[in-house]
């Protein structure tokens, strides 16, 4: 049965739904209950293989691998969550939110069906805006969550006439073309149909140009959201690209490859570029996960073995980094009150462990050796160098020192930057909430510095 | 028993200690940190005594499988061309770390990252597997950035930077090249013994090939060296570097650039090598002769001994461009020599500005009369610096003018210019700095304290001992560089 944990998730989110109507009492328990039914999903992927539904869904090593990251994702959001004083009441309705979204991302990544996919990618939207305005008396956090919502229902109607063309030119919605569709009459009408699709999962995977809603919406959203929202959905549409490549479009297609390297080169330079000028925490690492989306859109353009488990690789990497990255930030703004930059001054003198787990994060995704991020990268460098794509290799490493110069500026605050003390606006964090954030942080840390010099268990997971 | 192992991560362990103690125990991480990069010294010098010198390959080897599913090895070994500086950046390590014991700002940060960094210096050298290689270069970029940044200059903050982000662009060209050989090599290799072996195999692949590769490895070299145009990093860092930190810019993170020319280019590329040097050489040129005169015309101790890094690298490359046994015994030993004279002349530097807070050269005069120890002693390095028959640095130039001249005639006589350059600039700096009538100013400097000499003094011995006898140093390279000329020449 492969979409147990589908089902699993659902019954989850119902229980805490009725949780926040009829039992408000229990309001404190909903972050367990959340963490255990995703707990339970992640134990039921890979119980069974095949196909679901007829051939709309259809599991695999590939999208098990997917499932195990967009499972372990959510797990640790909700447990970020725990320390998020900033949503004290509906604490059921948000982890429901969030268990609805990762049903969505995991029937996205199983979808062999454009239609599937769609209702799938419709799943997470919805979840996400609502999640991305949850602290509805901000204003901000409104704009953010509003912005999302209209460049969202835009991607969907892209989308949607992009499906329509694909059923016009085909036939069929399914994932599957006949060998010779590129030189046929319709074949035109097929590539216009699959371009209108990729422009729709732009949005989701926030690629180049289709990215502005990214930080507005990633600075609005309560942090933890914010770190889901940069891995999770992102993740799972590269892995729905990864299948529509494999089985939607004739090996190796130089127009659409050649389009898809552009928008990688761009996705990485204007990411990298616009991260530059940053002084808020969150938008500075939000525009540092569009050029990561950049980096493993690589591993697309070579469709082989090694370009899918190198995005397979680098998103693992990116998901320890990511979140351990926003679970700095977070702790951060909750000792100091605030997300700009200047909280982060002198964090070495004060909190050297905190500081230092923050440097080893930004350093792992800049990809500097020996940390996970740079095997993520070296993978996604070789599939590039290995499918003859060199010139997009050189754009990737040259990006990869721009992005250092930003990552940096943190480390520079927390380093060189010595000031005794810094103005404390609302310290807000309790004691148990910063025990669960430093938790999260040294698991994440381990595993960064671990499978950064001993990558054999993840790359053997990967059956690289 | 794993020499090599031992010596390069015994800084590491000291290095956890030292970040498992509470930061105002100040005497025992300098205890720990003296303690650690000591033994490290011992090991390499036991590594030296038991290296055979009659043999040309590698010895010492160590080899496990790392990652198994990339075909990555734990491969370590040394040879004439590596062991040499490893036992000097071990010693240089000791030494600038005795004279860090003056640092009294976050002592407890600033000695972890010293340690972080003598690991990886060490690992470049001894590495013989493209990863692993990779893996130690990048090492020593995140210490000497925060090194740099906490306890340099006042410019400290933009120095630190600029290091980073120009020493990397130079390595992420490298890492391409290194994907490039790995997926070039059938089977799929980065064991660069192997690679050098199976050259031919890559030759089939291409010039076009080979000549990217060869660029991608250069321009990770060649900004390390640095040579002209990617020098314009260095004396921003160097200055602004505390000073046991330019000393190790200088002593050691420089040889990595020259070791992965003469390890990686030279061996494995020596088709494009061979036309390579054409412009090669002029480069060095330019760095001999460039770097000698912006030497002469700063006013700053610290810059000039800087720039006059530019020149003696560009002696190593000189040295190099000959293709021959005594022109890589040459710009081997010449940077050896270099990191040693170099290495003490920045502390020597260090020395007067911590008691006077300026290294202006006009701001002195007269000063031998006040610290002779200290007088002779600068002017011993300085005269091993511009290269007088007796001392080090003599020996290793004239080797390097020796090696080229044969094929090189007209740009070695112009290179001779930058000797004749360098000793002007340095004997202006004694006659200005310690001759002529004392400045009152100074009437009260103290001359040096036994931590400092016990920083210079054994480099001092070395610049005499080597000048004297520098078969010390030759016998150990003569049988590899032998080898590798061969390997450069009779290439197919």
């Amino acid at each position: 049965m492969i979409l147990l944990p589908e089902i699993i998730l659902t019954v989850g989110a119902l229980v805490l739904l009725t949780i926040d109507f009829a039992l408000p009492r229990l309001q404190r328990l909903t972050v367990y209950i959340a963490a255990i039914f995703s707990g339970l999903a992640l134990c039921a992927v890979g119980l069974g293989s095949g196909t679901a539904f007829g051939s709309f869904f259809s599991a695999s090593a590939l999208t098990n691998g997917f499932s195990v990251l967009i499972l372990l994702g959510s797990v640790i959001a909700i447990v970020m969550a725990m320390a998020d004083h900033e949503v004290e009441k509906h604490w059921g309705s948000y982890f429901a939110l969030m268990l609805f979204a990762t049903v969505g991302c995991l029937l996205l990544i199983k979808a062999r069906d454009f239609l599937y996919a769609f209702l799938a990618v419709e799943l997470i939207s919805i979840s996400s805006f609502i999640l991305t305005g949850f602290e509805r008396k901000i204003a901000s956090s409104m704009e953010g969550a509003l912005k999302y919502f209209l460049v969202g229902a835009f991607s969907a109607a892209i989308a949607l006439y992009g499906i329509s063309l694909y059923y016009a030119a085909l036939g069929t919605t399914s994932f599957s073309f006949p060998a010779d569709i590129g030189a046929s009459a319709n074949g035109t009408l097929y590539f216009a149909a699959l371009l209108l699709i990729f422009v729709s999962f732009g949005f989701k995977a926030s690629i180049v140009p289709f990215h502005f809603w990214v930080p507005d919406a990633y600075e609005s959203a309560p942090t933890p959201i914010t770190a889901y929202l940069s891995v999770v959905p992102k993740l799972a549409t590269l892995g729905a690209m990864i299948n529509v490549f494999n089985l939607a479009i004739p090996a190796g297609d130089a127009r659409l490859s050649l389009a898809l390297a552009i928008l990688a080169c761009l996705t990485m330079t204007v990411g990298n570029l616009s991260a530059i000028a940053q002084s808020n925490l969150k938008r500075l690492l939000a525009y540092s996960s569009i050029a990561q989306a950049g980096y493993m859109m690589i591993g697309l353009l070579s469709v082989s073995q090694l370009g899918m488990t190198s995005i397979l690789v680098y998103g693992f990497s990116y998901l320890l980094m990511n979140f351990g990255a926003f679970a700095c930030a977070q702790w951060v703004a909750t000792k100091h009150g605030s997300y700009d930059i200047s909280s982060c001054d002198g964090l070495s003198m004060r909190h050297f462990p905190h500081a230092l787990a923050f440097t080893l994060f930004l350093l792992s995704l800049a990809g500097i050796p020996p940390l996970v991020g740079f095997i993520g990268k070296y993978l996604v460098f070789s599939s590039a160098i290995e499918g003859k794509w060199a010139w997009v290799a050189v754009v990737a490493v040259l990006n990869s020192v721009i992005s250092v110069y930003y990552y940096m500026r943190i480390a520079y605050r927390m380093y060189f930057v010595e000031t005794k003390s810094v103005v404390v606006s609302a310290p807000v964090l309790n004691v148990f909430g910063g025990y669960v954030l430093s938790g999260v942080i040294a698991v994440l840390l381990i595993g960064t510095l671990f499978l950064g010099i001993y990558p054999n268990p993840l790359l053997t997971l990967v059956r690289f | 028993m794993p020499l090599l192992s031992l010596l390069t991560f015994l800084p590491l362990l000291g290095a956890l200690i030292i970040l498992a103690m509470p930061k105002e125990k100040t005497k025992t991480i300098q205890t720990v940190g003296l303690l650690v990069s000591g033994l490290s010294l011992l090991v390499s010098v036991v590594v030296l005594f038991g290296y055979d010198k009659n043999l040309a390959g590698m010895q010492y080897m160590e080899d496990f499988l790392w990652i198994g599913n990339l075909n990555v090895h734990y491969l370590l070994g040394i040879d004439g061309l590596s062991l040499p500086l490893v036992v000097l950046t071990t010693l240089l390590t000791f030494l600038a770390l005795i004279a860090s014991m003056g640092i009294n700002h976050r002592v407890k940060e600033y000695w972890f990252w010293f340690l972080v960094l003598e690991v990886g210096m060490l690992g470049v050298f001894e590495a013989l597997d493209f990863f692993l290689f990779y893996v130690f270069w990048e090492l020593t970029l995140v210490p000497m950035y925060f090194l740099i940044g906490v306890w340099g200059g006042p410019k400290k903050e933009y120095a630190a930077t600029k290091f980073f982000l120009y020493t990397l662009f130079g390595s992420v060209f490298m890492l391409l090249a290194i994907i490039a050989l790995y997926f070039g090599s059938e089977p799929h290799t980065f064991n660069m013994l192997e690679l050098t072996a199976g050259r031919d195999q890559l030759l089939k692949l291409g010039m076009t090939f080979q000549w990217l590769v060869f660029i991608g490895f250069y321009l990770g070299f060649a900004i390390k060296i640095p040579l002209f145009p990617f020098h314009t990093w260095l004396p921003l860092a160097h200055v602004e570097a505390p000073t046991a930190v330019s000393v190790i810019l200088a002593g050691v993170l420089l040889k990595m650039g020259g070791y992965g020319l003469l390890r990686v280019n030279f061996p494995m590329f020596p088709e494009v090598t061979k036309i390579f040097i054409y412009p090669l050489v002029i480069i060095a040129f330019i760095n001999i002769v460039y770097g000698a005169l912006v030497a002469m015309a700063q006013k700053d101790m610290k810059r000039m001994v800087a720039y006059s890094s530019v020149n003696h690298m560009g002696y190593v490359v000189l040295g190099m461009c000959s293709l021959s046994a005594a022109g890589f015994n040459g710009a081997v030993l010449q940077m050896v020599n270099h990191g040693i004279i170099t290495g003490a002349l920045f502390l020597l530097v260090g020395v007067v500005y911590d008691r006077a807070h300026t290294r202006d050269i006009d701001a002195f005069g007269g000063l031998a009369s006040k610290v002779p120890l200290y007088a002779g002693i600068m002017t011993l390095a300085s005269m091993a610096s511009l290269g007088l028959p007796g001392l080090s640095g003599f020996i290793s130039e004239f080797l390097c003018f020796l090696g080229a001249f044969p094929v090189w005639k007209v740009w070695t006589i112009m290179s001779v210019a930058g000797v004749l350059v360098t000793a002007a600039f340095f004997l202006r700096m004694i006659q200005k700095v310690f001759l002529g009538p004392l400045n009152e100013k100074w009437a009260n400097l103290t001359d040096m304290t036994t931590r400092e000499l016990c920083a210079v003094v054994p480099l001092c011995v070395l610049m005499v001992v080597l000048g004297l006898y520098p078969r010390l140093g030759l016998d150990i390279m003569n049988q590899t560089m032998t080898m590798l000329a061969v390997l450069v020449k009779g290439g197919t």
